[in-house]
């Protein structure tokens, strides 16, 4: 006989149950959760600025214990002033999400397989060191590419010297806002996204723009809407929205225009062609600021044709309502409406310039500012003045990396496609594929996505097969990084030093500092940091042009000069409030610090700086084409179209032909160089496809981190109640036609592809619009966001704005039917 | 009859079980009733009081946040360091102090008193507002010269009664986050 | 003492949650899964309800950010059979969630709907419970919770005041939702102040209340301008 193992458990659970109903009675105060140790509940707020979209509003951290625990506005942030949206509340999901890369990481097993291996720092730094280094040394520098999917603060200016010391021209950004940044470019001669004076505004006219929603700065938008509504008793503006969806931005205005989709530009003109005809433009701004208005003599003596006369002619109201679906009435009274309710201001956005017209969009729209004189005035079009930060210290670099930065871009096209382009991104892909100009060797991607955000995602999957080595400096495992090498994973801006200029469609400059809320979550590093270190291994005069050892050292260099600026003041707290209303209104500059210290001290301590006055009236400034004038006839679009014809020509007369042939313009003469209407192309037979495809953002999926937040998973679909997936926006009466119900899943069906969604039936539906919203459909990023809804982008054929390059996102027609 | 005997055995071997079992129950039950200190707190080091107190040595130099914050805050290393870097006598308990000292780790001192989670309970609010003295609430924990290993049972019903005595907020959502 | 109100005016608000998301933030609310999202046991004390009228193209669209509507006669408080909810002294109706038993007779009795019954533990994956907030209570599986106009804000700022030897100034003490607002859409206050902007704004010409006709007397007031139709 003998006490069996057995046995003992037995009485050992006996006993262990005892044990822990002591337990209970000894300590009865702990939920799960908090039966941590002890910790202080030591709470400290700290200065940062949101870089969860370009608006860069300041934030305070709540930190209590080591732990970031919320986000606020910070009050002394004059874009935000202490306000935030959604997605800046929701940056803990970021900062804390369970699905970042929380260390280096190399691939193991073949690319896109999904199996990695955690490395220390050292040995991923060494890696990519060491490509670098090889690339350098065998004089192929230009094999380098980077792309930044957030060109912008204290990151671009890293890479961009990083690039130009290393030799390669192959750094690329993402390209969104081309067709806009060409239009304000076309015509004033500036490279930037406009301010939109929304504050001071009697009329916004807005087409497609979704200043309430998915805005580059949507707290300060708002706010000024708020302002327009209820702040300035007895002057309520008018807020007309049109677009081919009821938007939220169109849900708050006053009135909502359904636009067919593409004719956003056709609308435009037509609005010029009631305001030229009732004689109702600004004819003091048109003869002072405009070229190309009327019709006028070139050098030769020649007549040509202006804008008036380009409008006259082509825009009557007949068939610019039958085309845009617009009526008349409707035409005749916005147009009215707007040419007299001054200051007015007609704002286009991506919405109205996803099409293959969209720069004719974008310069059909913008032209009605010139019109009525609202550019450089109070409540109109405005400039922001660049914050006047320290210039870097200038690079003399060697022949051979001069040699390398010659080479032409991995983006360039042979025939001078897409000629109004700083930058051809779309190329990129079939470039690589092609291995032209020369094989791409090395890809760093930087908050860039393409394998989930580009219409054109297959190409890139497979050219990512064609580049030898991929870095990914993302901390979260998105669909390109799956198919990268080695992952080098950036902290997020909650846990670093930065730096924030307001987006450029703000009309006051803002620097705003941010300071690391946290350190040492994870195994993370942040890349700035990375590419100085990454600089320092480069060699001694490498090294030599980045004397920064950290990325707040770069931060404290950067702000050196505001001292010396002679303009602008540090953010006050609010008692300081009515000096700077002063200061405001007029301009002044009060020095109040006796040294640079002193300053910068104050500078770091309240978080940044900004410039309340506005300078108007600086033509220089504002207008900054061949004619210092708005142009209607923009010469600069002239310039750069002969020329590439012209060289083109040199070679052979076909060239020059293929060439003006590709742009696929169907205006002639100096028409194409004004605003005017062309055709969209769709793709898709018009009686097979009977419905063009809407693709909208809602502000909740508006950066790359959206889906896999539960936090907007929850609210992004609010307006239909749809919550943790997509949806189909249909019409009733087209819905009822195709024996359609609310929450039927059906397919949508492109000549590209067909996806699979609830369609959701919506009085905010054009008939033959059908809309999705853009974001979710993810195949990465994590357990909330992998697998969940459908990506529209996936029905959307390879259609390009040919003078842009910009994908034309909206032009696919697509049929709809119950799954 | 082989079935038989090894049936007997079964039924004695869990005679046996029954019978040990049992007495070790029955220990623990007369362990809980004679107030056998099992879920106590156990401090690292048996931390005296008295005789920091008697070396004049402040409420303040070791817990530093209970005039300022909800907590009263722990001494760290450091604050022991600040007298200890040589040691002042001889005690057991002091030499594993010296030993912490000299490893650099931290002191994990046990947490005694826990308010409910749902409850938020600010040592500022009654020591500098409502006055109250520490003993009130840990008694005469300045005189102990061995660490306690339980709390002072402090009910609701105790708190409450306090406020009302003293004109504080008794709404529930007062106390209650 | 103080009579809490709330004020938010439809006319401002653009319909962005910033709201919605700071409350989640701020009130350790839980978030939903799919699966529990579609069975509408998504927790949200403050939640966007979108109005639309009328028929394409003439569509007029509001959004009403809800939080609890703290009644001065509060149905919930009437069926509450163990006094786990009930209406304080500076009117806000409480919830005391060590108090509740999960009855859900509030929940129902609420004509809002503003109450929500705890249908699962809450659970978040390691990482995200560093971002809970250490002043509010986790409520567990089996229990009514709702908007508490953050009154962990206010046991701080008066603590604060108290200390400071001051009396609580208006800008001590707002709730998560207002002080988030975009559009300064939402107010808060002391409405038996007269001062106070929320006392001002509810006497205002655009006022209305949700449900007015049933005598529950809300403090949330909205304001809009024409016609209300509810």
């Amino acid at each position: 006989m003998s006490l069996k193992r057995r046995d003992f458990l037995k009485i050992m659970g006996g006993s262990a149950l005892s044990f822990s109903l002591l337990d209970c009675t000894s300590g009865p105060y702990h939920s799960s959760l908090r039966k941590d140790q002890w910790s202080p509940m030591i709470e400290n707020w700290v200065q940062s600025i949101c870089q969860a979209c370009p608006g860069g509003c300041g934030i305070l951290v709540r930190v209590v214990d080591g732990k970031a625990v919320k986000i606020e506005g910070n009050p002394a942030h004059p874009v935000n002033r202490g306000r935030l949206c959604p997605v800046g509340q929701a940056g803990l999901q970021v900062l804390y999400n369970p699905d970042r890369i929380k260390a280096p990481m190399k691939k193991i097993g073949s690319r896109g397989s999904g199996e990695w291996q955690s490395i220390s720092w050292e040995e991923g730094l060494e890696t990519l060191f060491s490509k670098l280094k090889e690339l350098k040394n065998s004089g192929e520098a230009h094999k380098l590419v980077l792309m930044n999917g957030e060109k912008r603060g204290m990151m671009d200016e890293i890479f961009e010297r990083f690039m130009n010391v290393f030799g390669s021209p192959n750094y690329f950004g993402d390209d969104s806002n081309m067709s806009l940044i060409q239009a304000f470019y076309l015509t004033q001669g500036i490279d930037n996204l406009l301010a939109y004076d929304f504050e001071n505004s009697n009329y916004i006219l807005s087409f497609g723009s979704s200043f309430l929603s998915s805005w580059p700065s949507p707290v300060q938008s708002m706010r000024a809407y708020a302002f327009l509504r209820q702040g300035r008793p007895g002057k309520k503006a008018k807020i007309v929205q049109v677009e081919p969806r009821f938007s939220i931005t169109a849900s708050r205005s006053d009135s909502w225009i359904p636009v067919e989709p593409g004719t956003e530009g056709m609308l435009a003109l037509g609005i010029a062609y009631v305001i030229i005809k009732e004689r109702l433009y600004d004819r003091n701004f048109i003869e002072k600021f405009t070229f190309g208005f009327k019709d006028w003599k070139d050098k030769d003596g020649n007549t040509r044709s202006g804008f008036e006369s380009l409008v006259s002619n082509r825009y009557r109201l007949g068939p610019v309502s039958e085309t845009t679906g617009v009526s008349v009435d409707t035409i005749v009274s916005i147009a009215k409406e707007f040419a007299t309710n001054k200051p007015s201001v007609a704002v286009v956005d991506n919405n109205s310039t996803n099409y293959s017209n969209g720069l004719y969009n974008a310069l059909a729209i913008h032209s009605l500012n010139a019109l009525v004189g609202s550019i450089d005035v109070l409540g109109g079009v405005l400039a922001q003045r660049k914050v006047p930060l320290q210039n870097l210290p200038s690079v003399k670099i060697d022949e051979a990396t001069r040699k390398s930065l010659l080479q032409p871009r991995i983006d360039s096209s042979e025939n001078g496609r897409f000629p109004v382009a700083s930058s051809t991104p779309s190329l990129i892909p079939d470039n690589i594929l092609k291995g032209k100009p020369y094989p791409a060797n090395l890809l760093l991607l930087y908050k860039s996505n393409p394998v989930f955000s580009s219409p054109n995602s297959e190409g890139y999957r497979k050219a990512f097969g064609k580049i030898p080595f991929i870095v990914s400096f993302s901390s979260f495992m998105d669909e390109s990084t799956q198919y990268a090498d080695l992952v080098l994973p950036d902290k997020t801006y909650l846990e670093k030093w930065q730096y924030a200029e307001s987006s450029p469609v703000s009309k006051i400059s803002v620097l705003g500092i941010g300071k690391p809320a946290l350190e040492n979550l994870f195994n993370a590093k942040p890349t700035e940091d990375v590419m100085l270190d990454l600089a320092q291994r480069m060699g001694s005069s490498f090294a030599g042009y980045f004397p920064w050892r950290s990325s707040k050292d770069f931060l404290l260099y950067k702000i050196d000069n505001l001292f010396r600026a002679r303009r602008g003041v540090i953010f006050a707290d609010s008692f300081e409030e009515t000096q700077l209303r002063l200061l405001e209104e007029r301009g002044w500059w009060v020095p109040q610090f006796t040294s640079a210290r002193e300053f910068k001290d104050e500078l770091m301590r309240k978080g940044g700086w900004w410039d309340p006055a506005y300078g108007y009236g600086v033509r220089s400034f504002v207008f900054r084409s061949p004619s210092r004038r708005f142009e209607f006839y923009s010469q600069l679009f002239k310039e750069k179209i002969e020329k590439i014809a012209e060289d083109l020509g040199k070679g052979s007369k076909d060239k020059k032909e293929a060439f003006l042939n590709n742009l696929k313009i169907e205006a002639k003469g100096d028409d194409v160089f004004m605003p005017h209407y062309e055709e969209p192309r769709f793709k898709g037979d018009a009686k097979e496809y009977p419905l063009y495809l809407y693709i909208y953002q809602p502000l909740t999926l508006s950066n790359d981190h959206g889906a896999d937040q539960p936090w907007f998973q929850e609210i992004m679909g609010f307006h239909l109640n749809m919550t943790w997936e997509s949806w189909a926006e249909v019409n009733p009466h087209t819905a009822a036609e195709l024996g359609i119900k609310d929450n039927d899943l059906i397919w949508v069906e492109s000549d590209y592809g067909k996806l699979r969604v609830k369609a959701k039936i919506y009085q905010g539906a054009m008939p033959d619009v059908v809309s999705i919203p853009y974001g979710l459909g993810h195949k990465a990023l994590g357990r909330w966001a992998k697998n969940r809804g459908i990506n529209p982008i996936e029905l959307i054929p390879t259609e390009f704005d040919e003078l842009t390059g910009l994908a034309a996102r909206y032009s696919a027609r697509v049929k709809i039917y119950k799954a | 009859m082989n079935r038989s005997i090894l049936g007997r055995i079964k039924v004695s071997s869990s005679r046996i079980f029954i019978f040990f079992g049992g007495a070790i129950l029955l220990i623990i039950v007369l362990a809980v009733i004679l107030g056998f200190d099992w879920g106590g707190v156990r401090q690292p080091i048996a931390f005296n009081h008295k005789i920091h107190a008697e070396n004049d040595l402040e409420c303040l130099d070791c817990h530093p946040y209970y005039k300022e914050h909800a907590s009263s805050g722990k001494p760290t290393l450091e604050t022991c360091l600040s007298c200890h870097e040589e040691p002042l006598g001889e005690s057991k308990e002091e030499g594993k102090l010296i030993e912490y000292i000299k490893s650099g780790e931290e002191i994990d001192w046990e947490r005694l008193y826990r308010v409910p989670e749902d409850v938020y309970f600010s040592h500022r609010m009654h020591v500098i507002i409502g006055k109250i003295e520490c003993n009130i609430c840990h008694g005469d924990i300045g005189e102990s010269s061995r660490p306690p290993s339980k709390p002072l049972k402090i009910t609701m019903n105790k708190c409450m009664k306090c406020h009302e005595e003293k004109e504080a907020d008794n709404d529930c959502i007062a106390c209650h986050k | 003492m103080p009579r809490w109100g709330m004020v938010i005016d439809l006319d401002r608000c653009t319909g962005c949650q910033a709201c919605v998301v700071a409350c989640k933030a701020e009130n350790n609310i839980p978030f939903s899964s799919p699966k529990e999202a579609a069975r509408k046991r998504i927790i949200s004390w403050m939640s966007v309800l979108p109005m639309m009228e009328g028929e394409y193209p003439e569509l007029r669209a509001r959004f009403i950010p809800r939080p609890c509507m703290h009644c001065d006669n509060p149905p919930c408080v009437k069926v509450c059979p163990v006094g786990a909810t009930y209406k304080n002294r500076e009117g806000m109706v409480a919830q005391v969630y060590t108090q509740c038993i999960g009855c859900r007779y509030c929940t129902n009795n609420c004509p809002y709907t503003l109450k929500y019954f705890n249908w699962y533990t809450p659970e978040w994956p390691k990482e995200m419970e560093k971002y809970l907030n250490p002043d509010v209570s986790i409520r567990n599986k089996g229990v009514v919770e709702k908007c508490t106009f953050c009154h962990h804000r206010l046991q701080k700022a008066r603590e604060k005041a108290r200390v400071e030897n001051r009396p609580l100034k208006a800008d001590d003490y707002v709730p998560a939702c207002v002080q988030t607002c975009p559009t300064e859409a939402i107010y808060f206050g002391d409405l038996d102040d007269p001062k106070s902007v929320v006392a001002q704004l509810s006497k205002g010409p655009r006022v209305f209340r949700l449900l007015e006709e049933l005598g529950t007397e809300p403090k949330v007031f909205y304001l809009t301008e024409g016609e209300w139709h509810g």
